[in-house]
């Protein structure tokens, strides 16, 4: 039964863990190696997770091993410099069928916000991706993480401020082509 | 009825995801319509859940469980001589605290014959050692094991060894370990 219950997991949850590592961490051998660790993890916890909870066991260590990742490599870089400049290239390209400018003009998007996310702290960037790439609602994440809802709200609130510069350019083009078209 | 413009701001993550109130959404939707700069902060919002929520979805790489198998292969390999390592360690500790005990500790036994051919200095400093064995083992057993291991071994090892053993502090989680 455990078997089973951990090759399920593992086989429904495995991208979602390793997609939310990669956005949180911007580089694909850290998020394979934060992924490695949360699935180990859950092997070795399967027993005394309380049933129906793994998946929701699953997000929280995956958030706390990005959180400690991203500190340990803050850390290197104020001691070593930044060692991986090009990691956000490796990011997967955009696979929807929309136009190729617009996928294009996303794409850049995608990029300059995920950089600027860059300058939240680890615990907003990672409840970011849970939010807005993950689509959890606010009280999914609350629950996970041990918060209130109205804790998130703020916390959301400030990483909007903080992002506010690249939000607004990422908007005006929007507005132009309003502009443009009448 | 909520009409500061951080109140509203505050509101729109879950304003967009769906997640207010009826009472709620509807004192946010009246501000909106008349606070131009909360509907600027909404399009940001918008911006910011349509840029990462149109972000695809990346595929573990096959590695992964190969990764994963391989470090619970790790974990396979070394429990065995885990638990090895300390049965090993309590047998070779009874085993030398016994035979240390009837070379030298016959006074324990009335009726022994004492002249062992060891010194005093020799046989006390012999006696330090068995204490410190048993010391050690109890260190590696729980409270459990060690019960255990005193009701084996009562009827083999001197009283004094027993009783010493039986006050010496068991392995806790989280303590010696």
């Amino acid at each position: 039964m455990t078997h089973e219950l951990f090759t399920e997991l593992l086989e429904s949850n495995r991208d979602k863990v390793y997609s939310h590592a990669l956005y949180c961490l911007r580089d694909p051998d850290d998020a394979l190696d934060v992924t490695q660790d949360a699935f180990v993890k859950l092997w070795r916890n399967l027993g005394n997770i309380e049933p129906g909870k793994a998946e929701s066991w699953l997000k929280k260590v995956a958030h706390n091993l990005c959180i400690d990742l991203i500190r340990k490599r803050q850390s290197q870089r104020n001691n070593f410099g930044y060692p991986d400049a090009d990691a956000l290239e490796q990011l997967p390209a955009r696979a929807f069928g929309t136009a190729p400018e617009e996928a294009l003009l996303l794409d850049r998007r995608q990029k300059a916000l995920l950089e600027a996310m860059d300058t939240l702290t680890p615990e907003t960037r990672s409840v970011m991706v849970m939010h807005y790439f993950q689509e959890m609602k606010l009280h999914e994440i609350a629950e996970v993480l041990d918060k209130t809802v109205s804790a998130l709200k703020v916390q959301i609130h400030r990483a909007r401020h903080s992002l506010r510069l690249v939000l607004t350019a990422a908007c005006e083009p929007d507005l132009e082509m309003k502009r443009e078209t009448g | 009825m909520m009409t500061h413009c951080p109140d509203i701001e505050r509101e729109l993550a879950a304003f967009c995801s769906g997640e207010l109130d009826p009472a709620l959404r509807e004192d946010v939707r009246v501000h909106l319509d008349d606070c131009a700069s909360c509907r600027e902060e909404l399009a940001r919002e918008r911006t910011l859940r349509h840029t990462l929520g149109t972000l695809p979805e990346a595929g573990a790489p096959t590695g992964l469980e190969a990764g994963i198998l391989a470090a619970l292969d790790r974990d396979r390999a070394e429990t065995p001589n885990r638990n090895f390592g300390r049965r090993l360690t309590v047998a070779a500790s009874l085993a030398a605290a016994a035979l240390a005990a009837a070379l030298l500790m016959p006074s324990s036994h009335p009726g022994t014959d004492r002249n062992s051919g060891f010194s005093d200095q020799e046989i006390a400093a012999a006696r330090q050692e068995v204490m410190y064995t048993l010391e050690l083992t109890a260190r590696v057993l729980d409270q459990t094991q060690k019960t255990a291991v005193i009701e084996v071994f009562a009827d083999k090892l001197p009283k004094a060894i027993n009783e010493s053993f039986k006050t010496m502090k068991p392995n806790t989680p989280g303590g010696n370990g």
